[in-house]
């Protein structure tokens, strides 16, 4: 691959995970709920993977917990608020802050450490996809990625037409519009809102799996942030899952540049790291997330 | 963007803070139980041993100033109808500015020094949270998001600066070079290092909580907060509420971090803040954004730091139970319960 074909790859492989974490988000964001245990989610979901796929060697089991794991997490936010009348933005912090504790512990107990622990046949092969990644640029851009990409573009796919097109879809949105048209129609709100959050979970705990079969390894903090790059994607996608696409691309791709410019001009890392998050403040303060009603306000 | 409002609620007043310290308290103990080889040993490091020597006890109250200082920041963000999540890069810089003023300023009087230091400290917070207030007060944007995507833009950045350009090469700590003694905060009561820091954050709380229910202005803003339509059709100076409380709380930010690098380490350490703007806004929370309670709080959470710190060293329980129990009082400081109807529209 020439130099801007393996820019435009990695591009892509950085920018699916934020895209499904983002496509996750929206799911609440469209039902009028800000999820800001979107980091903590994708955590939660990549080390539950660990876990279960390193102790019992079974990739689907190792799917299954993490799936589990996020979603029940995300739904403890939700009947925090639900049930305790707890205010939902905060409970969403109190959500990252427990995984953070709680992966320590029981990373602790389960792999004996609380630092990176390699996990066994689980790096991600890179598969070309036939013909296909002969194509000129395009081919060994998108069709010489690792196997979780492909599984990734699909579940992304799935998430945009669940959300655009579907009546779970519909609900999140005229939940999040008008709450009362949804009792007119005959839905519980309540369990529209429910879902939305376990849908929200799913979708971190596979961007959480991704980030973690694209290295091999249980790392902590493995998230490293993703999680609100995801919600500002949401912003700045003008939650829409097209728009969507488009933020997390650019995301991608100044991620990428970062890395091509430590290694290259051997920036520092933290210089590099900071670059996404200052772009990304400039896209905040210029308007690019606004203040607009939602029913955490209370 | 808002993240809610702390007005009347169903549900018995106060009964979210008691789940709180319940959880927090019980995930503690059942943690201890399950975990500890000795429980009796690991219950009394963690719950007791805080409060067994002075010098514990001392350090217990030093160390919950900082924490008091952005604590109430929040609460007057809050107040104004949002969340100033950027505490971590403000305090990092309070912490760091301060530090390099007066490594800067060798020659100058000790109190005058510190309290350069110091002020330094608070203008370098203000400065990392002067975007965010601007374009809040011009654009209307996203206090919450932009707040916390500069910080940490500005954590990484300082923490580039303090491993490389800052750094003290005779140390081995990742750190900058020690400022003069005389700078640093005067322990009231060696070997432990409790200064006159929890003062300072106690009257903070008390001029934060004079302003807020005695003076007009603080009437406004809270007004302000809770339903801006209405104060805009008051006439209310809505641009500077929108404004003022962000860069103030930007500035006890950086005063906390000020107050470390200048309290037990006397320089710039990097990742030196260690979650401080998160803890501040838990203990604003606990405390329902009511400064009076703000100090108790910020007590209670110093005790759990302090003991798990003690559990690790006795017990050989892990500090992270800590960070598990302050989850927990996050998790329901806003919850109330045993009430009658919930809110609609919260899930």
């Amino acid at each position: 691959m020439n130099p801007m074909e393996t820019l435009a790859a990695e591009a892509l492989a950085i920018a699916l995970p934020i895209l499904l974490a983002a496509l996750g988000g929206l799911f609440t964001e469209a039902a009028g709920i800000l999820n800001v245990a979107l980091e903590g989610l994708i955590v939660a979901g990549a080390f539950a993977f660990a876990v279960a796929a390193e102790g019992t060697g079974s990739l689907v089991l190792g799917v299954a917990a993490a799936l589990a794991c996020s979603a029940a997490l995300a739904l403890l936010a939700a009947a925090a608020a639900d049930r305790l009348s707890a205010n939902p933005f905060v409970a969403a912090l109190a959500v990252n802050l427990l995984v953070a504790g709680a992966v320590g512990l029981a990373s602790e107990h389960v792999f004996g450490t609380k630092g990176v622990v390699p996990l066994d046949g689980l790096l991600s092969p890179r598969v070309e996809l036939g013909f296909l990644s002969g194509i000129p640029f395009l081919g060994p851009v998108l069709f010489r990625q690792r196997g979780i990409s492909y599984l990734l573009a699909a579940a992304c796919a799935i998430a945009a037409v669940a959300y655009s097109a579907t009546p779970f879809g519909l609900r999140l949105r005229a939940l999040g519009m008008k709450e009362g048209s949804l009792r007119i129609a005959g839905v519980d709100p309540r369990a529209v809102r429910y879902w939305a959050y376990a849908a929200s979970g799913a979708a971190c705990a596979l961007a959480g799996i991704a980030l973690a079969r694209s290295i091999g390894a249980w790392v902590p903090n493995i998230a490293s942030g993703r999680g609100w790059i995801a919600l500002v994607v949401v912003y700045l996608g003008r939650k829409r899952p097209a728009g969507l696409l488009a933020a997390a691309l650019g995301f991608g791709l100044l991620f990428a540049l970062s890395n091509a410019a430590q290694s290259v001009l051997s920036v520092p890392p933290e210089l590099v790291l900071a670059l996404p998050y200052a772009a990304t403040a400039a896209a905040a303060l210029s308007g690019g997330a606004r203040t607009r009603g939602r029913t955490d306000r209370g | 963007m808002k993240p809610g409002k702390e007005g009347r609620r169903p549900g018995f007043p106060g009964s979210g803070t008691a789940l709180a310290l319940g959880a927090a308290l019980g995930a503690a103990a059942l943690y201890i139980l399950a975990a500890a080889e000795e429980p009796g040993a690991a219950f009394r490091a963690f719950f007791l041993s805080p409060f067994a020597r002075p010098t514990v006890l001392a350090n217990l109250i030093e160390q919950a100033a900082a924490p008091c200082l952005c604590a109430l920041g929040t609460a007057l963000v809050f107040r104004s109808g949002d969340f100033n999540l950027g505490g971590e890069g403000q305090a990092y810089a309070g912490g760091a500015l301060s530090v390099l003023a007066l490594l800067a300023a060798p020659s100058l009087p000790g109190p005058a020094g510190l309290a350069g230091g110091l002020a330094a400290g608070a203008f370098a917070g203000a400065f990392v949270a002067l975007p965010s207030a601007l374009s809040r007060r011009n654009l209307g944007a996203d206090v919450l998001l932009s707040t916390f995507l500069v910080s940490q833009a500005v954590v990484l950045v300082l923490d580039w600066a303090i491993a490389g350009p800052l750094r003290d090469p005779a140390s081995n700590l990742i750190a900058t070079p020690v400022v003069e003694a005389a700078y640093r905060l005067p322990r009231l009561a060696p070997p432990s290092w409790l200064s006159f820091a929890p003062v300072l954050a106690a009257a903070a709380a008390v001029a934060l909580d004079r302003f807020l229910r005695s003076s007009r202005r603080g009437l406004e803003l809270t007004l302000f907060g809770r339903n801006p339509d209405f104060a805009v059709s008051m006439g209310f100076r809505v641009r500077a509420y929108a404004f003022w409380p962000l860069l103030a709380s930007g500035a006890l930010n950086g005063l906390a971090g000020a107050l470390l690098a200048l309290g037990a380490n006397g320089r710039a350490v990097r990742g030196m803040t260690g979650g401080i703007g998160w803890n501040g806004i838990s203990i604003a929370l606990l405390a329902g954004n009511d400064p009076r309670l703000i100090l108790p709080a910020a007590l209670f959470f110093s005790w759990l730091e302090t003991g798990s710190r003690q559990a690790s060293i006795l017990a050989g329980i892990s500090v992270d139970v800590g960070t598990v129990a302050k989850a927990l009082v996050l998790l329901f400081a806003t919850a109330r319960f045993l009430g009658t109807a919930r809110r609609k529209g919260t899930a």
